[in-house]
């Protein structure tokens, strides 16, 4: 069923994209002689009506570039360009322009992605990012409502065993205190203008923005640090197996009390949460520090070249994407990668702490004293439990057999 | 609940350390090539 819809929903895309290039052959063919190239009546209306205007035909009205110089004396025309020409030339970086700051980005005096940027982070970055993290909590409350807490069966043994090191604990906390700080700091930088603003008015923000900004550059370090030391602490243990498949076919045993599919040291689940954050975090550090150091680390062109080289734009039957990028639309792209990324890690994240929180009896301890119950161990990690008694066995029975001195 | 407070430390020393060494060497050539006098953002 789910191969079905996938099907459909990649024709469904294929035929979209195929309708919008229709439509972009058609804007191509618009007659602008009576307006000399500008824009005509049709633009303007089609404008008006909200629909998407093809604006491409400014790009190529740019008047002869580099030759606005003094034509014949000083009081000279300034040479076959008019003032909109060169402002074209600005508007699409074509103008030959000699700047101080001796910089990429200082050499761009207008750039048209801004707005798109600001539209995009101030409308749907906010709104389906806020509902996320809105729906997981949402979602969650519901599933304790229904499920309650995932109690030990038959109660703990009185007995416990090591689940985590101090070391693997310490790098848990320095990951999971620097994320939530990262996320509490991220998020009252974007909701501040439209949510917290109007609360506690401009200067009082104003003095928040300026902690979370310090906060937010400086903990960064921390998170990406930990994220090293979870990557080498625990990749060994989150290779996937065939018994991975297994754990997820009978959807961990969270939805019902009487089926415990087996696992080793961590399950599907864990393992899903580890590559997520692996990679997400990986991705967002990498997008982090772009916006960072401004203007030093632009990622996103050599990365859409990579991908139109492979072609998967086209396999979607899309037009290939923009290889050409200002310095300005690279922080852009790498502010809006920033959030995207980042609210995908804290919804998953949210659902982590939940699981090792109220939602699961017992499941702190790990994190906590990183001792875990023995009967907690076998419900939910029973090959590991395993190893670690015949660890335990092993280890005690030679310190027996070794011969008092 | 020992590995968790010396994370929390760690975290707070990371952060200091990172602040003063960003300070010290400038986020962007724009900053450290440029004057006082000149406005970069």
């Amino acid at each position: 069923m789910r191969a079905f819809l996938s099907v459909i929903v990649l024709f469904a895309g294929i035929f979209l994209g195929q309708q919008l290039l229709a439509q972009e052959d058609v804007k191509d063919k618009v007659d602008r002689s009576a307006t000399g190239g500008a824009q005509t009546l049709e633009d303007i209306l089609a404008r008006q009506k909200g629909e998407k205007v093809d604006y491409e035909f400014r790009k190529n009205a740019l008047g002869n570039v580099g030759s606005s110089e003094v034509t014949s004396s000083a009081l000279g025309s300034l040479g076959l360009t008019s003032d909109a020409e060169i402002f074209r030339q600005l508007r699409y970086n074509k103008a030959e322009l000699s700047v101080s700051s001796k910089s990429a980005a200082s050499e761009v005096l207008v750039q048209d992605a801004g707005i798109t940027w600001l539209q995009m982070r101030s409308g749907p970055l906010i709104s389906y990012g806020g509902g996320a993290m809105i729906g997981i909590v949402a979602l969650l409350a519901l599933f304790y409502l229904l499920r309650g807490k995932i109690a030990v069966e038959g109660g703990p043994a009185g007995r416990t065993i090591e689940r985590f090191s101090s070391l693997e604990r310490f790098a848990h906390w320095l990951l999971a205190s620097s994320f939530i700080l990262l996320g509490v700091t991220g998020l009252i930088t974007l909701f501040g203008r439209l949510y917290i603003i109007p609360v506690m008015g401009h200067e009082a923000f104003s003095s928040l923005a300026i902690f979370s900004k310090w906060i937010h550059n400086n903990v960064a370090w921390a998170f990406i640090i930990s994220l090293v030391l979870v990557l080498v602490f625990w990749l060994k243990h989150n290779l996937p197996t065939k018994l991975d498949l297994v754990w997820l076919l009978k959807g961990g045993g969270i939805f019902s009390s009487r089926v415990h599919p087996s696992a080793r040291k961590f399950n599907a689940g864990q393992k899903i949460i580890f590559w997520v954050v692996i990679l997400l975090g990986t991705s967002v550090s990498l997008s982090g520090l772009s916006l960072l150091f401004p203007f030093e680390l632009p990622m996103f062109a050599a990365t859409f070249a990579k991908i139109n080289a492979v072609g998967v734009p086209g396999m979607f039957g899309f037009d290939p994407l923009p290889e050409a990028l200002l310095p300005h639309q690279e922080m852009q792209l790498s502010q809006i990668w920033h959030s995207i990324v980042a609210f995908v890690m804290m919804v998953v994240i949210i659902a982590h702490i939940y699981i090792g929180s109220v939602g699961m009896e017992g499941a702190y301890d790990a994190m906590g004293s990183g001792h875990v119950d023995l009967n907690w161990a076998k419900q939910h990690h029973d090959l590991w439990a395993e190893e670690v008694e015949e660890k335990n066995n092993t280890k005690s029975s030679s310190e027996q057999s070794i011969p008092a001195e | 609940m020992r590995p968790m407070f010396a994370a929390f430390l760690a975290l707070i020393l990371i952060s200091i350390i990172a602040n003063q060494m960003l300070n010290s060497g400038g986020f962007s050539t724009q900053e450290v090539t440029s004057s006082a006098s000149v406005r970069v953002d």
